[in-house]
């Protein structure tokens, strides 16, 4: 047996763990922020990601494009059916929104929790190892972005900020989430009913909506938003529609299975949700 | 002008294991297996054979941080194992003779450890509960496919560059 270590190699060996050990221990600690060495870090080899990433993206989209024209016939006749519908919808849309708007001037009522300015980021990299799915994009602190913010594609919400660089920042997706980050979520039906994601189910890819009394009134085919209850989400971001319904653990809660509307995985470019309410707030507390 | 090869090569095998991933089409593949590029370990391998092990622990050192930093936020899992198993790839090629299948099987080896290592840490932390059968079937043997498929179309390429790197450091 050839000798691998010596003696001195063998302390340093085990000096190296402790201070690995110490590490792991630090990044596990739930932070808030990240050290400012790292936010450099991040930035820096965000900047080299993008260049070398949007030519190996383009190169990819290319490919996908062509891969999609093969379908384009089905599409193109099935959304020719689907416009009809839409102009439909988008007269009385547009009627909602003016009364809402003359009801809320009527109270004087000028911030909602739904509204929200967008911050419009492209992926930039992703974590290779997935044991956590994450994806680094390119608007940071710099651009407003905060730890906790929602992150949404147009079909609904796809996760949330986990940290904030000054240039990039990380997206934990819903996909990864756990039981230290639950969002704040509601079925819409004609009583809302008011839960909490709590987690995802890997072989069903679906979201669970937890901690809803036992009888409260949940049907299949509902559809489940954000609520705006704590943290920063807005109100009413899409997440997803209700498939399944099923006893809670203890007998006092259901569960709900949420099949998502977007999809969790494929994601080239996102949307940071940035709630005007807090701006405001902000705001006026720096008015006093 | 040559002294930015090496690093140049180094930056462009970490950053290509996230490029790889993110233009990965996401199908129910991508969802079941984990096929996890380690094409910077690769590199790392590499450069120890033909550089000697020192320097190959450098990189693994500062790159095995970056990857802490950037993707996992997990500080100092992937700084330790990049250096130790750059040591190990460098004792190794001492009594081995350096040849295309040494390198080969060296990278895989390492690339299993790697992976079993990152497992156990996870498994240790509580951030998974997969029993080993379940890492086997989903994460270690498709991410042994994908890296054996680089290497094959790769290890020549890299082999031949790191060589032409290493005649012209000598020739200076």
């Amino acid at each position: 047996m050839p000798q691998f270590f010596g003696n001195k190699r063998l302390v340093f060996l085990l000096v190296s763990i402790v201070i690995l050990v110490m590490l792991i221990g630090f990044s596990l600690r739930s932070r808030e922020q990240l050290t400012w060495p790292e936010q450099f870090v991040k930035d820096a080899v965000g900047f080299v990601q993008l260049l070398f990433g949007k030519p190996a993206q383009l190169v990819a989209g290319f490919l996908e494009n062509v891969n999609d024209l093969r379908h384009t016939y089905e599409e193109n006749e099935l959304l020719k059916a689907r416009l009809e519908e839409y102009a439909a919808l988008e007269t009385e849309v547009e009627e909602l929104r003016q009364e809402n708007g003359r009801l809320r001037a009527l109270l004087d009522k000028k911030e909602s929790l739904r509204d929200f300015v967008p911050i419009q980021a492209t992926v930039i990299g992703r974590n290779p190892d997935r044991w956590r799915e994450t994806i680094i994009v390119n608007k940071g602190a710099q651009h407003g972005v905060k730890k906790d913010m929602a992150v949404i594609t147009p079909a609904g919400l796809v996760g949330k900020v986990q940290h904030a660089s000054q240039f990039t920042s990380t997206v934990q997706l819903l996909s990864a989430l756990d039981q230290n980050n639950r969002i704040s979520a509601y079925v819409q039906g004609k009583e809302n009913v008011f839960g909490l994601i709590e987690g995802y189910d890997e072989k069903r890819r679906e979201l669970l909506l937890g901690e809803i009394p036992i009888d409260a009134k949940v049907e299949k085919k509902q559809k489940v938003l954000t609520s705006g209850l704590g943290g920063v989400f807005p109100k009413g971001l899409p997440i997803g529609e209700v498939t399944e319904i099923k006893p809670g653990q203890y007998g006092l809660t259901k569960i709900v299975y949420v099949k998502p509307f977007a999809n969790l995985y494929d994601i080239d470019d996102v949307i940071i949700v940035k709630r005007t309410i807090d701006a405001a707030l902000q705001e006026e507390e720096e008015a006093k | 002008m040559n002294k930015w090869q090496l690093p140049f090569l180094a930056v462009f095998c970490f950053v290509s294991e996230s490029i790889a991933v993110d233009v990965w089409p996401k199908g129910d593949w991508y969802i079941h297996y984990f096929f996890v590029p380690r094409f910077f370990l690769i590199f790392l391998v590499l450069t120890a054979m033909h550089f000697g092990g020192t320097r190959a622990m450098g990189y693994g050192f500062i790159f095995g941080f970056l990857y802490d930093c950037v993707y996992t936020e997990l500080l100092g899992v992937y700084a330790f194992a990049y250096t130790l198993l750059a040591y190990l790839a460098g004792k190794a090629t001492k009594w081995l003779q350096p040849n295309w299948l040494v390198s080969f099987l060296l990278s895989l080896l390492a690339i299993a450890l790697l992976d079993s290592y990152v497992y156990g840490i996870q498994l240790l932390i509580g951030r998974t509960d997969w029993p080993f059968a379940v890492f086997w079937e989903r994460r270690l043997w498709p991410t042994l496919l994908l890296n054996t498929a680089f290497l094959l179309i790769g290890l020549p390429v890299l082999e031949r560059w790191l060589a032409k790197i290493r005649r012209l450091e000598q020739g200076e």
